[in-house]
């Protein structure tokens, strides 16, 4: 694996754009964070504690799209055309979290399509984020370099100093990608550096007894229906958690009538928390008890058989759904919940 | 005891250890104010509701007074008395802030908890348990909604309402409050700016001189020295003939207003009918004008919620074709018509004209605004900053005035023809008459109809099973729909969704009018449920309509296609 050494983010952010769309966390008016373009000779700062509101999963897996059109005789598939593109500064979570979706859109073309096109650049978190527990899932505060494409490290320093990076080459792209870029070769010793920061970043957790506690319970089934029932009061079906969260994949499709005889199947992200996600066409819906959609939303992410499967948790810990939920039940307060129920 | 808006803010449910909520849903309707509550009640609040239907409040409740439909005044009256009686009452705040306590207390002496217990069907420990914990809070925060207002007795509900809050003090100070739930986004910003019949902007009276002759400065021309008319009104004086034209900006009385078969006879008798919109709406085919309206990412200007913030609306992306803002539309009537004084550049400058005009925004600016991340009003040269708490040393008139208001049952009642009370609700997957939430696929398939929600005891007795297709008629109109069975209504009560234009509840309502605001009763009128064969489909009010079942309406346009 090479690794080099780079004095600023911004130049490497510069030199991706001469090839590729690049897309960075940018905040909006409001303060909120989401994806952004970057042109190239954009100057602008990297911010390295800005981590979008909307988990980056919208730009492989569409929010709605059309995956076919029909006239009548001919099925025609509607794929999506990807132009070369980089996601600069992806977080250890958000990356864990497309990992996931890689494995389970693996035979998705409208997915792949997209994805195939794009370089992911990840960045070692420093310290945990608001909400945060990826320590506690496996999944963070650094990068794994499985699942990225160039990793940034920063180098040691002192408070908010200007210090340089190391870069990794996680992947033969993410090395093709800096060909050219003229950097120096990293002395040995990073490896040690970057094992002590993870270290540091990980003492900045606060305690995760409700979380390992609320797993044991929940894969125990030590929690009753009726709690489940409880929590479920507070659950408005808004699917804020889902449409935020950064694994949750399920979709519903529909028929669009087009022109005469034409129709465009759409799909559009979905919630397993709406009542009308499992409801059939007779009527009949196993799940119709909102506390049994609460259940089996966690049970999901918190899973050992999910697990078994996927080679991991489907939470990857980034605590989207903490900050968005209306209703107290986001995943620290109901793992609190769970632990007490 | 003031103006129509809340007296406290949003942030004082975090601050009340005691929570009302009373005649409204916060969770289906104001999703965010009632995640606050939600959170508020983690924390330890007491959590009081009042409501016929057993709402997602009131199963986290504390206390859940389940009253009939419209006797809300009864109720009030026993609690007030009850307070008075056990000397829970606030007498310092009462001394110091308040005139005619003696009175009110003389009057809801008729009202003692046995005889309320009779009329609203709470059983009297429950009156007892919520008197004393209201009175004896710290700091109560009272919201209440369109349960409280959509009645004939809709102002009496108010003024029993602010007799109780005043008895006890609960005003003033942060936490405590009487809160109306506006029904709108902006309908707060739009009664401030004066679409009241009786106002001008900034609720000052056309009645006087000093108020006319400021505006007559500042726009130029004379300006109206009477009280316009309701909305209800229009539609009467259009019937007679004596209304002839028109103007609707984004509204759909078709669906949303009651008895709709009278409000499209009242439309379609109007020379001129001019809809502003962005999509085809039930009102919209009727006009002989639609124009075409931008939304809310594609203009600029200001929004005022519930809790008085003024807060910038910035435009995202440029309106498609011709839509433009409301006040590009009026500035470009206005100059066809050669009428001066609309000639503004921005939005900005009809702001800054707003300002000059309203005394309780007079301190505002787009700047300031940006800033403060909104402003609430009244933002004076006293409260530059605005003000979150209103009334903390004094009232509008100086001293509260406590009201003596008498229970009268709703203006129609159940009887052996139509036995159920029927109320209107709100989903939170749809928005007013569902013309722009219905249009995403997802939120159409959670609630893609109109239901009729049961209780299944009723239903047991109507030989009904859960989604039986059922007619539903009151002596206004008739409508088919699926009926659902659920324990949030009481037997002898049914409640529909007022999203849906091919299910429309409003067939139904009666427009019988509360006499000082002309606020329909949207909340309570009496039907009949009629089982349908149980395999037949129940058939949407367009199709219903072409059968004359009900009062012919023809058709104008084109034929009704769902998008």
């Amino acid at each position: 694996m090479y690794v080099y050494e780079l004095e600023r983010l911004e130049h490497l952010r510069n030199w991706l754009t001469l090839k590729n769309e690049v897309l960075r966390p940018i905040a909006d008016e409001s303060g909120n964070g989401h994806w952004g373009v970057v042109k190239h000779g954009d100057v602008v700062p990297f911010d390295m504690d800005l981590r979008p509101d909307m988990s980056p999963k919208g730009l492989f897996f569409a929010e709605r799209e059309t995956v076919m059109k029909f006239d009548g005789t001919l099925f025609r598939e509607t794929l999506p055309e990807q132009k070369p593109q980089v996601l600069f500064g992806l977080k250890a979570c958000d990356l864990t979290a497309i990992a996931y979706q890689d494995n389970h859109f693996k035979d998705d073309p409208y997915y792949q399509a997209r994805r195939k096109n794009t370089l992911l650049i990840g960045i070692d978190c420093q310290e945990a984020c608001e909400n945060g527990f990826c320590a506690s899932v496996d999944a963070g505060p650094h990068v794994d370099t499985d699942i990225a494409d160039l990793v940034v490290t920063p180098m040691p320093h002192m408070a908010d100093d200007e210090h340089g990076w190391w870069v990794i080459c996680a992947s033969p792209e993410g090395q093709a990608a800096i060909a050219g870029l003229g950097l120096a070769p990293a002395d040995p010793g990073w490896e040690n550096w970057r094992d002590m920061a993870r270290r540091h970043a990980e003492a900045t957790f606060p305690k995760d007894t409700h979380i390992i506690n609320g797993i044991q319970r929940i894969n125990g089934r030590a929690v009753p229906d009726e709690a489940w029932e409880r929590f479920a009061h507070q659950c408005i079906s808004c699917s804020g958690c889902s449409m935020m969260c950064p694994t949750c994949s399920c979709y519903a499709t529909r028929d669009v009538p087009e022109a005469e005889g034409v129709i465009a199947r759409e799909r559009i992200w979905d919630s397993c928390l709406m009542v009308g996600f499992q409801k059939e066409a007779s009527g009949a819906n196993p799940a119709a008890e909102a506390g049994k959609r609460v259940y089996r939303y966690w049970y999901h992410k918190f899973s050992d058989d999910v697990a078994a499967r996927a080679g991991r948790y489907m939470c990857v810990g980034c605590g989207r759904c903490e900050a968005t939920c209306p209703g107290m039940i986001g995943v620290h307060s109901i793992m609190e919940k769970i632990a007490n129920a | 005891m003031g103006s129509g808006a809340m007296t406290n803010s949003i942030v004082d449910i975090s601050k009340a250890d005691v929570i009302v909520i009373f005649g409204c849903d916060p969770t289906e309707s104001h999703s965010i104010i009632g995640s606050e509550i939600m959170k508020a009640k983690e924390k330890g609040a007491l959590l009081l509701v009042v409501d016929p239907r057993r709402t997602r409040l009131a199963k986290m409740a504390d206390v859940h007074l389940q009253l009939r439909v419209g006797t809300n005044i009864a109720l009030l009256n026993g609690l007030v008395n009850t307070i008075f009686e056990n000397g829970w009452e606030n007498k310092k705040f009462l001394e110091e802030r308040c005139e005619h306590a003696d009175r009110v207390r003389k009057h809801v002496k008729d009202y003692p908890l046995d005889k309320v217990a009779d009329i609203t069907g709470v059983p009297m420990d429950q009156l007892k348990q919520f008197a004393r914990i209201y009175s004896k809070a710290r700091a109560a925060f009272l919201a209440y909604g369109m349960g409280v207002t959509q009645f004939v007795s809709g102002t009496n509900n108010v003024l029993a309402l602010s007799n109780l809050v005043l008895s006890c003090g609960h005003v003033g100070r942060p936490g405590t409050g009487m809160n109306p739930l506006r029904g709108q986004n902006n309908v707060q910003g739009a009664c401030d700016m004066g679409c009241l019949p009786g106002d001008l902007p900034g609720y000052q009276s056309p009645n006087d001189p000093n108020v006319r002759a400021k505006f007559e400065r500042a726009w130029g021309t004379p300006v109206a020295d009477q009280p316009g008319i309701t909305s209800m009104n229009m539609n009467e004086l259009a019937l007679e003939g004596k209304f002839n034209a028109l103007m609707i900006f984004g509204e759909d009385p078709v669906v949303t207003d009651p008895d709709q078969n009278r409000v499209a006879r009242a439309l379609r008798s109007m020379d001129c009918l001019v809809v502003v919109e962005m999509v085809m709406t039930e009102t919209a085919k009727l006009a002989d004008v639609i124009l075409p309206a931008a939304s809310f990412a594609e203009k600029g200007g200001t929004f005022t919620n519930c809790e008085r913030r003024v807060q910038r609306v910035n435009q995202a992306v440029n309106p498609p074709g011709e839509c433009m803002g409301e006040w590009q539309m009026l500035q470009a009537l206005a100059k066809r018509f050669g009428t001066p004084g609309f000639d503004w550049e921005t939005h900005e400058d009809v702001f800054n004209e707003i300002t000059e005009v309203t005394p309780n925004y007079s301190q505002m600016s787009y700047q300031r605004l940006d800033e403060a991340n909104g402003l609430q009003w009244p933002c004076t040269s006293h409260h530059p900053d605005g003000n979150s708490v209103l009334h903390k040393r004094s009232f509008p008139l100086g001293k509260a005035r406590l009201m003596p208001v008498h229970y009268l049952p709703p203006e129609e009642n159940p009887d052996d023809d139509y036995p159920f009370y029927l109320t209107t609700i709100r989903l939170h997957f749809h928005y007013g008459c569902g013309s722009m939430t219905r249009k995403s696929p997802i939120l159409e398939r959670e609630s893609p109809e109109g239901l009729l929600f049961m209780n299944p005891r009723d239903g047991a007795n109507q030989g009904l099973f859960n989604f039986a297709p059922v007619g539903v008629r009151s002596r206004r109109g008739y409508l088919e729909t699926r009926v659902q069975f659920t324990d949030q209504v009481p037997p002898g009560l049914v409640s529909l969704p007022y999203h849906f234009s091919d299910t429309p509840s409003n067939q139904l309502t009666n427009d019988a009018q509360d006499p000082t605001t002309g606020m329909p009763e949207l909340k309570a009128c009496a039907v009949r449920v009629e089982p349908l064969a149980r395999d037949m489909r129940p058939r949407p009010i367009q199709i219903l309509r072409n059968e004359n079942y009900e009062p012919a309406v023809e058709e104008a346009g084109a034929d009704y296609v769902r998008i």
